[in-house]
């Protein structure tokens, strides 16, 4: 049989788009592991509802999993630009400790007091933007700032102590983190709505396309007309302002402003959601939904593992294994040097 | 003429300018600020932190980061305190003439087997079995090691915790019981097991070290060889290493392991310190500190390995281009780094006497990189200075204490730190902007 004959590098026509070659790994994985606790975990998949709202090891994956979900909206388009933001469990722990201040201490009006508060973390990724797109420090710097006194600002504002709400007083705020919608957790209903309005922003308008063309090639893209200031700028206060949707969901969920622990290495999980989805660190294509099914990946195994009665403290473990192999599957060095036997050539 | 330094000083001495300024400022300020006591309380309480960091300088430099160092210290601080000799000593009252039993008779003792001192060549006495309670780690080691998954007969008496023990078999003639083997049995006769003073295991201190410092060198070359051969982001393999670890130290034990063995109560404490006369001492902490630093020293200036750090920063194409050994170098970063981690564990050890998986090492790693940067270090690789990071990590020493001796929240720590942080990375990016202005014209 002649060697090569050249012939088969010819590219051959795809079936699939891009995205969907992307979402198969997070999808096999994520099927994997639902399937494994189909066989291994008594009434995982049961469903039952109660007061017309569901219950169940599903919905309570869909419902802790969202802080991570909305983290990795922010995180996908950050990094896409090639940057990292660091800084979104500091925001978290802002945004949870002002709301609890402002509503729930001096008594404001829930629309008011939501509005301060996003208004800060806006604010909060303007300062992010500002130091990358106008100070052009690196990314994982500059919001190493925010990230190390964030949490003291957040101390601050509480006077280091827990803020807990718990009385009915906040019905929005503690509803928020709590409350239903159609029989799902509200929690559910917001990642819904924010994942939905963020496709239609980046996929229907010509800003994903800059996102992109910025992430792969700043200078070419500042030279084809695109504002690569502008956009660098955008995606951080856009980060920002899912970490503080997220900050709130967190801190109604325990009716409480920790500053402490509030979104504690969250940052981490979305960063590591968004690889799983198919995002490349060094930026460049994006996508949204393979972030969302990462954060919800990271959630299923660590529901997985506490419905297995092991101590939750061995999490991080797990947690590991799957970034090293999830970072394998997607290097190419790997693919050239382990995987090549079982690689068809690629066109 | 030249006002300024050359440029790649500048950092340097913004660093040693404010280093030098807050130690006068609280030396003004407060009274026993600027005594030899504060200051050599202030470098102790950051050894552990200026080891780490050290580490981190190199990784730094090469133009990497490296997030797992404080969850190695968590681990390897795990290893020293579970890996050091634990179990109980056996004692019954000072009268009683029976010095020495074999294991299995212990066993038969306990299992109710054997009742009286005379089956063990005593006088004819019943023998009162007294146990530890139930899930001390004392029982917990008996149960283990002596018992060997037999149950105990039912007329061994409980009793909560050592001293209860030792007043039990004081108070009983034919009484036996057994204590921690770190418990210091006065008053009380011990018998000896198989000819030990007790039943225990564990490895003595220095191979226990040993063993900490190999996991870290192991886990800093694992690192290396996936961000090597593999050519992952080196933040996110270190972020990998970073849950790896943490998870790791959770599978040994779940609590915090207090160490009693004598060598890390009295000879660390006592025996490897350098004496200064009155009250003050020089703690081994410092010594490793300093030692390490002497090290890191020789190795960033002095050898080829130094050199290629610094060439992978400047410029990682350039280096391989230059045909220096990429490769093998950043691998040898990481372990190295992994490696001072590991130090940074058994420092942990040697102050705090405990290895604990939760509170060990908590936020070390962003602590590391600030105190790398603010000591002087371009976090885009190829310009620093280890001497500078030594540097920064005092300065993030001399505010804690500032913020303790002006009695003010400890969260102004963080935000102090985060605007240092700030000012720092505008003046070094100012320099990087001017020294290119001066390489084109």
């Amino acid at each position: 049989m002649p060697e090569d004959t050249g012939l088969r590098t010819l590219p051959s026509p795809r079936r699939l788009p891009a995205w969907a070659g992307k979402l198969l790994w997070p999808v096999l994985a994520l099927a994997l592991l639902l399937a494994f606790n189909a066989v291994a975990t008594p009434n995982f998949f049961n469903l039952e509802i109660r007061d017309g709202h569901l219950y169940g090891s599903l919905i309570d994956i869909l419902n802790h999993g969202a802080k991570v979900m909305i983290l990795a909206l922010g995180m996908t388009l950050v990094i896409a630009t090639g940057g990292v933001d660091l800084s979104v469990g500091a925001v978290m722990a802002i945004a949870g400790a002002l709301a609890a201040m402002v509503i729930h201490v001096h008594a404001w009006p829930f629309a008011a007091g939501l509005a301060l508060v996003l208004g800060v973390c806006l604010l909060a990724g303007a300062w992010n933007g500002m130091l990358v797109a106008v100070f052009r420090v690196q990314p994982i710097v500059a919001t190493l700032i925010l990230m190390v006194a964030g949490r003291g600002v957040a101390q601050l504002l509480t006077d280091g102590k827990i803020i807990t709400f718990t009385d009915p007083a906040n019905p929005a705020l503690i509803f928020l983190g709590n409350g239903h919608l159609l029989g799902l957790p509200f929690p559910v209903a917001i990642v819904a709505v924010m994942l939905a309005l963020t496709v239609l922003l980046t996929r229907r308008t010509a800003l994903g396309l800059f996102i992109e063309s910025v992430g792969d090639n700043e200078t070419a893209s500042h030279f084809s007309g695109v504002q690569a200031r502008s956009v660098k700028f955008m995606v951080y206060v856009f980060s920002a302002f899912c970490a503080g949707v997220a900050g709130l969901i967190a801190a109604s969920n325990i009716k409480a402003a920790d500053s402490n622990n509030a979104g504690l290495y969250l940052e981490l999980d979305a960063i590591l959601a968004v690889v799983i989805g198919g995002t490349a660190l060094t930026g460049g294509r994006f996508y949204l939904v393979g972030a969302v099914i990462g954060a919800l990946l990271i959630q299923t195994l660590t529901t997985t593992i506490f419905m297995r009665d092991v101590s939750a403290h061995i999490i991080p473990l797990p947690k590991a294994l799957v970034i090293v192999i999830v970072c394998l599957l997607q290097s190419p060095a790997f693919r050239r040097k382990i995987m090549a036997p079982f690689v068809r050539r690629a066109a | 003429m030249r006002l300024l330094p050359p440029p790649k000083y500048v950092p340097l001495l913004a660093t040693a300018l404010v280093l030098g300024g807050l130690f006068v400022a609280g030396a003004f300020r407060y009274e026993n600020f600027g005594t030899l006591g504060n200051v050599l309380g202030t470098i102790r309480g950051q050894a552990m932190l200026g080891v780490v960091a050290i580490g981190a300088t190199f990784v730094i430099l090469s133009g990497g980061i490296d997030l797992s160092v404080g969850a190695v210290v968590a681990l390897t601080g795990m290893i020293v305190a579970a890996a050091l000799p634990s179990g109980v000593q056996v004692v019954v009252p000072e009268d009683n003439p029976v010095r020495q039993i074999t294991r299995d008779q212990l066993r038969q003792v306990y299992a109710g087997e054997i009742t009286n001192w005379k089956q063990l060549g005593g006088p004819d006495r019943a023998i009162v079995p007294v146990t530890r309670e139930l899930a001390s780690s004392a029982h917990d080691s008996f149960m283990k090691h002596v018992m060997a998954g037999r149950p105990l007969a039912d007329r061994v008496q409980y009793v909560n915790d050592d001293s209860e023990v030792k007043a039990r078999v004081q108070g009983e003639a034919g009484a036996i019981g057994y204590v921690d083997l770190y418990y210091a049995p006065r008053g009380l006769g011990r018998l000896m097991i198989d000819g030990e003073h007790g039943v225990q295991v564990g490895l003595n201190p220095a191979l226990a070290i040993a063993m900490a410092l190999a996991a870290g060198l192991a886990i800093g070359a694992g690192m290396g060889c996936l961000i090597h051969f593999f050519e992952l982001p080196a933040f996110l393999v270190t972020l990998a290493g970073m849950f790896f670890a943490r998870g790791a130290g959770f599978v040994i034990h779940t609590r915090s392991i207090p160490i009693k063995h004598p060598f890390f109560l009295r000879t660390v404490n006592e025996d490897l310190v350098i004496p200064l006369g009155g009250h003050l001492e020089i703690p081994l902490a410092v010594i490793v500190l300093l030692a390490l630093l002497a090290a890191a020293l020789v190795l960033a200036h002095w050898t080829r390995f130094g050199r290629n750090v610094y060439a992978i920063g400047g410029s990682e194409n350039s280096a391989r281009l230059m045909g220096l050994g990429v490769g093998r170098t950043k691998i040898l970063i990481y372990t190295l780094a992994g490696l001072c981690s590991a130090i940074g564990g058994v420092v942990w050890t040697f102050e705090l006497q405990s290895g604990d998986p939760l509170q060990a090492g908590l936020g070390m790693e962003l602590d590391a990189i600030a105190a790398v940067v603010i000591g002087g270090t371009l976090l885009s690789g190829g310009v620093g200075f280890v001497a500078g990071t030594l540097m920064g990590v005092l300065i993030l020493g001399l505010i804690k204490a500032i913020i303790t001796f002006e009695n003010i929240n400890s969260w102004w720590t963080k935000i102090i730190m985060g605007m240092l942080l700030l000012a720092f990375i505008l003046l070094q990016n100012f320099v990087t902007k001017a020294s290119m202005r001066r390489k084109k014209t």
